[in-house]
């Protein structure tokens, strides 16, 4: 927050509501975050909290007839709020890019690969055809889809899930975005492949620089892949901080749940941990502290007023009554 | 290699289908309808009997069924389909002149209902649930529900009301007077396709525009007209294609009736005289001449799917 040009997003505030046929879905509530630029930042929540909704309105990739956002979004301290929805597609795919859960749909299935990326090249830059070719073959074979002649001209139908999420790699970097939204890159993939695509990534971070944010519910590739992590929780995020900090130090009872219903070793004696009750429906206003009805340090107060955001250490914040005590590990008063 | 070999095993499976049909058909024609000599003879019934005698052997009459068959498709194979009963001309001629007017104007009409129901598919895609939605789509409604003979008898009755020189009757001389003498009929045949065709292009477009891989096409920042055109549509097309080319059959059967209201000299008119002077020469070749343009229309479309998508293999 004090140095803007550190960030290469910037949300304050967010709130995004979308009309849907069960009534009004208010799917992101208040939510702030900041990006540092050239980081690789985790998005962590369980299904349904909204992460999905926040990283398209990054991008405003809702119908925006169906959708109210209120709130800031600064990308590259522009507010791409302000920005008429035909400057917005110019930044896509030059600026921001993104890259989906399902690579098998995320691609037309009747256009090549090749030419799905070449797309991208020429909307983008007056280039001529031959050059942004030569371009989509370079970025092929960078991504390691090899020999990039002959995959250039398959179908989507004719590669593997992991190869097409390498193709969506390629794709999304090849006009060398400054962003990269990453919505569970892995999650539809076989855990091997989920290797080899978190590896690509982490190569392609590298040699680019690109800022990554990155969504996930699994907290083994977030240790893996983020500098950074958010814990996103009914809208909102309720904790967020350096890696370390997040996992030595956990300050939101949120997120300790998270950590304690991660499967240990291979003790199937030992059942694993589960965060009791549901997540809120976000169709209603949730009085207090989202979490309030699941949390088991919950008092009267927690479930009146909704917490404020508790500065913990240099970049480590959380949203709970509680976080100072849970973040120096004391008793809680209140605790049974 | 597989195409050339697909394009061939379906000319087979036609040429079989046209020989049961055309079997069929002979047999139910000369079995159940009247006896053809008085049909040949018509109006002049007290001609001698060796006149009599002449004409059944002029058109083979005097043989078994079977073998008149055999002989009518000896013929048809070289391409002559005989004489017909009552103008005593060659079938194949009387043909060959009346099918321009028919063919171009299903050709027409199948074009003037692509042109008119894509885009306004397009759109009510794009204005999905929108008052243009619904006014697209009651406006198809309404061109369904209407017969096409009605359609025709308002239009030409506007027609030549509005323009005063307008010619409902007559032949053509020029391609100019051809065109001028079609493209009423043709729009009036258009109608209820556009209906069909533009619902269909509605729905897979809105199909298409749900998918996944259009939230990517957005991601990538391509233009709206990019992501409609070669994304959304070029994805829609195959429905739209399997209807168009069903529609060529419906649209020869429909132009009958056009045809007679516009008293256009076509394939329509001819075949329902024939019907009902049991002229069965030309009944024949024209149910074989519609069934071998269904056929290839059918088969020109099964061949588009596999340019158009990948990954349909013949």
């Amino acid at each position: 927050m004090k140095n803007m040009h550190d960030n290469i997003v910037e949300i304050n505030n967010l709130e995004v509501e979308i009309i849907s046929p069960d009534g009004l879905l208010k799917a992101v509530r208040g939510l702030s975050l900041n990006v540092r630029r050239g980081e690789t930042h985790g998005i962590v929540g369980e299904s349904g909290c909204g992460k999905s909704v926040m990283v398209k309105s990054i991008m405003r990739l809702h119908d925006e007839s169906k959708v109210a956002y209120s709130g800031n979004i600064f990308v590259n301290n522009k507010n791409i709020m302000d920005l008429k929805i035909r400057n917005m597609r110019k930044l896509r795919g030059k600026e921001m890019a993104m890259i989906f859960q399902n690579p098998m749909t995320s691609l037309s299935p009747i256009m090549t690969v090749g030419e799905q990326i070449l797309e991208v090249l020429t909307a983008k830059s007056n280039i001529s055809k031959d050059e942004a070719k030569k371009r989509s073959l370079e970025i092929l074979e960078k991504v390691g889809i090899t020999p990039g002649e002959r995959r250039y001209k398959q179908y989507p139908f004719e590669l593997s899930g992991g190869l097409l999420q390498r193709v969506m790699i390629a794709m999304s970097m090849v006009n060398n975005p400054e962003l990269l939204i990453a919505d569970e890159p892995t999650t539809a993939l076989d855990v091997t492949i989920q290797a080899q695509i978190l590896d690509l990534m982490k190569s392609v971070q590298k040699s680019t620089g690109v800022s990554i944010i990155f969504i996930t519910h699994d907290l083994g590739v977030i240790a893996e892949m983020c500098d950074r992590v958010s814990i996103m929780y009914a809208g909102k995020i309720v904790e967020s901080g350096n890696i370390l900090d997040i996992f030595d130090h956990p300050a939101h009872p949120y997120t300790k749940a998270l950590f304690e219903s991660k499967p240990k070793g291979s003790d199937r004696a030992e059942r694993m941990l589960t965060i009791p009750g549901a997540p809120p429906s976000l169709y209603d206003d949730i009085p207090g502290c989202s979490f309030a009805l699941r949390c088991k340090y919950a008092c009267p107060k927690c479930h009146s007023t909704s917490p404020k955001k508790i500065e913990l250490d240099k970049e480590h914040w959380a949203s709970c009554h509680f976080s100072r005590e849970f973040f120096e590990k004391k008793e809680l008063l209140h605790d049974e | 290699m597989g195409k050339v070999l697909f394009i061939l095993k379906r000319f087979i499976t036609m040429l079989f289908t046209l020989l049961i049909v055309s079997f069929l058909l002979f047999m139910v024609l000369h079995l159940t309808g009247p006896d053809p000599l008085t049909v040949i003879i018509g109006q002049k019934q007290n001609i001698t009997q060796e006149a009599r005698e002449s004409l059944r052997v002029q058109y083979h009459l005097d043989e078994p069924l079977f073998v008149q068959y055999g002989i009518w498709f000896k013929g048809a194979v070289t391409g002559n389909f005989g004489m017909d009963y009552i103008q005593k001309m060659p079938v194949t001629s009387l043909i060959g002149g009346r099918s321009a007017v028919t063919i171009g104007m299903v050709a027409c009409s199948l074009l003037f209902s692509i042109l008119i129901a894509i885009p306004l598919g397009i759109i009510s895609a794009l204005k999905k649930n929108t008052g243009v939605d619904y006014v697209i789509s009651t406006l198809m409604l309404i061109l369904t529900s209407i017969p096409g003979f009605l359609v025709a008898m308002i239009m030409l009755v506007i027609l030549s009301k509005a323009i005063p020189g307008y010619r409902s009757v007559g032949m053509y001389t020029n391609f100019g007077e051809y065109m001028a003498r079609i493209s009423a009929p043709s729009l009036c045949l258009s109608f209820g396709n556009i209906a069909l065709i533009g619902r269909i292009t509605r729905n897979a477009m809105v199909e298409q525009l749900n998918s996944d891989y259009i939230i990517t096409c957005e991601a990538k920042g391509i233009s709206k007209r990019r992501l409609i055109l070669s994304h959304a549509l070029k994805n829609s097309v195959i429905p739209v294609f399997t209807v168009s080319a069903m529609l060529v059959g419906t649209s020869v059967g429909i132009s009958v009736l056009v045809e007679q209201i516009f008293s256009l000299p076509g394939l329509g008119s001819l075949l329902t005289t024939a019907v009902l002077k049991d002229n069965y020469p030309i009944i024949l070749a024209l149910t074989l001449l519609m069934l071998i343009i269904f056929q290839v229309v059918n088969l020109i479309a099964d061949i588009m799917y596999t340019i158009i998508d990948p990954r349909i293999k013949i």
